[in-house]
């Protein structure tokens, strides 16, 4: 009796293991796996607070009524993104030249442990650029930045900002609104780039977001069930006790949060993770990138090691134009910044440092591969269904579904300039999915 | 001396002499046929003068002669597409605002008299007094609108035979009809300048019909900002 339990034992054990052999990504056969083209578009300034109300027309009472995006807006993607992106509707500081929608072609798989994702889109440029630092005059300034800041859209600073893709995953209980209204659950009329968005100092006051909580100094993504109240303009300020958000978190009412970033984790084959709660944060541990900036000296931290980077410590404005091979400052690549060397004006140093040491749940995403080839982005990406961090990740089990949404940042662009889906399921397996996963045997 | 009013005998002669009189007078066919013409002629008479009373009363000409009428209302109107329609057809005030059958525009006609109360005890001629009423009326409006299963709209608009453009509008207008929503439920800032849902509106729609799942929120909007 014993001797058969424990041969039963043993190979439910093996067979387990077996099953749970993960896939290596790079030979992953991708032509046998579904495709599913998405029409990602323009959102401008909608937010939560519009979907729901007047200005949203009929489909306030729509969604009021707990109708989805997708019930009414269905293949209006292109058509939605048009409009918007023009600037006739809910957008008071349109792009020149910006284009309304972007097709995103994307597969999905899944084996017994890990999930795998595949991204194909349409990128002019690479954007694997970040914000830079110059020598000039004797000193180093901050410079470079995304389309719609001032110094930007006033000519003083270059447009320069890395590219994106961005998950936002719900586990399809924690946070209901995403199942009906997707990223927009996250989305408010008073974060930054939005028409209600309170000043500094209101925000570093805050004592549960200002300089006694979260340090923040300025309002992003955040979720409903953090706040006690909201109204037209959002409900920032009033947030709930931290001890009512920590248990809502730990309850599941939270969204995780991916975002793969050419300048800022693609360099070291890894996407961020993160996720939204009270605000958007990351997860805990420590994540693949940080500023090469000293506050106490305002010099930089790290410079290019001259070994690899053809003899000099440094880029020139020139090289931010093209992907040279020290595009990045990372493990590799980077020594100790030398104020004694002989600096010149127009010499630039990358403002982002980044590192394959990451630690924690922060460090989920660590096989996530883009490149940019032909005009197109094609990333490929393995997570954990189960990363085991509950805490801040989404836990997804094989045959199920799961609310999903995907944005695409490009051409210099941050925040709410993105390309976003509206909100999708991600089957695994099952079929009930816009973006259907396929079991990898 | 008494009055001769407060004399009952005498008024009983009255009585009974008019009695008599009628009697005599209908004792004659011819009589009795030439009242019964005279009663239907100012009976029709009558009703014809109501009819025209409530289609003049009901026509944008009438609504726009009050400031609070023309110098807001009307001006929103002529730019709205209800004003500017391909096939040339253009509702007036009433068609919109005021019952079409008679009896029901006679009671609407009553009710609109506490407006023109409003014209005349408030400077229209200030538009921050309008913009300060505007939100009570158009509650007021949609209210109605609501209550009476947007009755006006459907006086011109078949539902059944409404086709949108927009993938959304065929959507949306396929599930109101199976779930037995109302025009004014989706349709509540039409031609005139857009005003705020307010949550007693938003609720009453809400429960409106077969209520739908309800919002996924657990946080509900409140109130104005």
């Amino acid at each position: 009796m014993n001797k058969t339990r424990t041969l039963t034992t043993l190979i439910g054990a093996l067979l387990a293991s077996g099953s749970a052999v993960a896939t290596d990504l790079q030979s992953v056969d991708w032509s046998s796996i579904p495709s599913t083209e998405l029409t990602l578009f323009y959102p401008g300034q909608s937010s939560y607070e519009w979907i729901v109300n007047e200005k949203h027309g009929p489909g306030a009472t729509e969604t009021r009524a707990g109708k989805t995006c997708l019930d009414c807006h269905a293949e209006e993607e292109a058509d939605i993104g048009n409009l918007i992106v023009s600037g006739e509707k809910l957008e008071p500081t349109p792009i020149p030249g910006k284009a309304g929608s972007l097709k995103v072609k994307v597969q999905a798989a899944f084996d017994q442990e890990y999930l795998y994702l595949k991204a194909v889109w349409a990128a002019r440029e690479a954007g694997q650029y970040h914000d830079y630092i110059v020598y000039r005059d004797g000193k180093w300034e901050k410079t470079g930045s995304h389309r719609v800041s001032g110094k930007v859209a006033a000519g003083v600073e270059p447009p320069i900002y890395e590219d994106r893709f961005t998950v936002m995953l719900g586990d399809g209980r924690g946070v209901p609104e995403f199942n009906q209204v997707g990223c927009w659950a996250t989305c408010h009329n008073d974060m930054r780039f939005m028409p209600d968005h309170p000043d500094k100092e209101a925000v570093e006051t805050h004592p549960v977001l200002g300089k006694g909580g979260l340090k923040k100094h300025d309002i992003r993504k955040y979720l409903l069930n953090s706040r006690t109240a909201s109204d037209r303009t959002g409900g920032w300020n009033n947030t709930k006790s931290r001890e009512e958000i920590a248990s809502l978190r730990n309850s599941g009412g939270f969204l995780d949060l991916w975002q793969w970033r050419a300048h800022r984790s693609n360099p070291v084959g890894m996407a961020d993770d993160g996720f939204v709660a009270e605000y958007r944060l990351f997860d805990a541990g420590k994540k693949m990138f940080s500023d090469n900036w000293d506050k106490q000296t305002n010099q930089p931290r790290y410079m290019f090691d001259p070994a690899g980077n053809g003899g000099k410590p440094h880029l020139t404005t020139a090289d931010l134009k093209q992907a040279t091979p020290g595009f990045y400052l990372g493990d590799t690549n980077k020594v100790a910044y030398d104020p004694g060397y002989a600096w010149k004006n127009g010499d630039v140093l990358v403002r982002r440092v980044v590192t394959g040491k990451v630690e924690g749940s922060a460090g989920d995403n660590n096989d996530v591969h883009g490149s940019h080839a032909g005009g197109k982005w094609t990333l490929v990406w393995k997570r954990k269904l189960d990363t085991g961090n509950a805490a801040d990740d989404v836990a997804m089990k094989p045959g199920q579904s799961y609310p999903i949404g995907l944005a695409v940042h490009d051409d210099h662009v941050t925040a709410r300039f993105h390309y976003v889906s509206f909100p999708m399921k991600l089957g695994l397996g099952n079929g009930e999915g816009e973006i259907n996963a396929v079991e990898i045997k | 001396m008494p009055s001769r009013s407060n004399d009952p005998a005498k008024k009983e002669g009255r009585g009974r002499a008019l009695w008599r009189a009628l009697h005599d007078f209908f004792e004659k066919p011819l009589n009795g046929l030439l009242a019964g013409v005279v009663v239907a002629a100012v009976l029709s008479l009558s009703f014809v003068v109501a009819e025209e009373l409530n289609v003049r009363a009901s026509s944008t000409e009438f609504c726009i002669s009050c400031h609070s009428m023309g110098a807001y209302v009307y001006e929103e109107f002529k730019q709205s597409k209800h004003y500017n329609t391909a096939s040339g057809v253009r509702p007036q005030c009433g068609d919109c605002h005021v019952s079409k059958r008679f009896w029901p525009a006679v009671w609407d006609h009553i009710m609109g008299t506490e407006d023109l109360i409003g014209e005349y005890s408030h400077d229209w001629s200030r538009p921050e007094v309008f913009e300060e009423k505007r939100p009570a009326m158009a509650e007021k409006v949609r209210m109605q609108m609501l209550n009476n299963d947007s009755k006006n709209c459907r006086e011109c608009h078949v539902w059944e035979a409404v086709q949108p453009k927009r993938k959304r509008g065929q959507r949306a207008h396929k599930a109101a009809i199976e779930e037995g929503k109302t025009c004014i439920a989706c349709h509540y800032n039409l031609v005139h300048k857009k005003v705020p849902l307010s949550d007693t509106f938003k609720q009453a729609v809400d429960q409106y019909g077969k209520p739908g799942k309800g919002l996924s929120s657990g946080v509900a909007q409140t109130g104005d900002s």
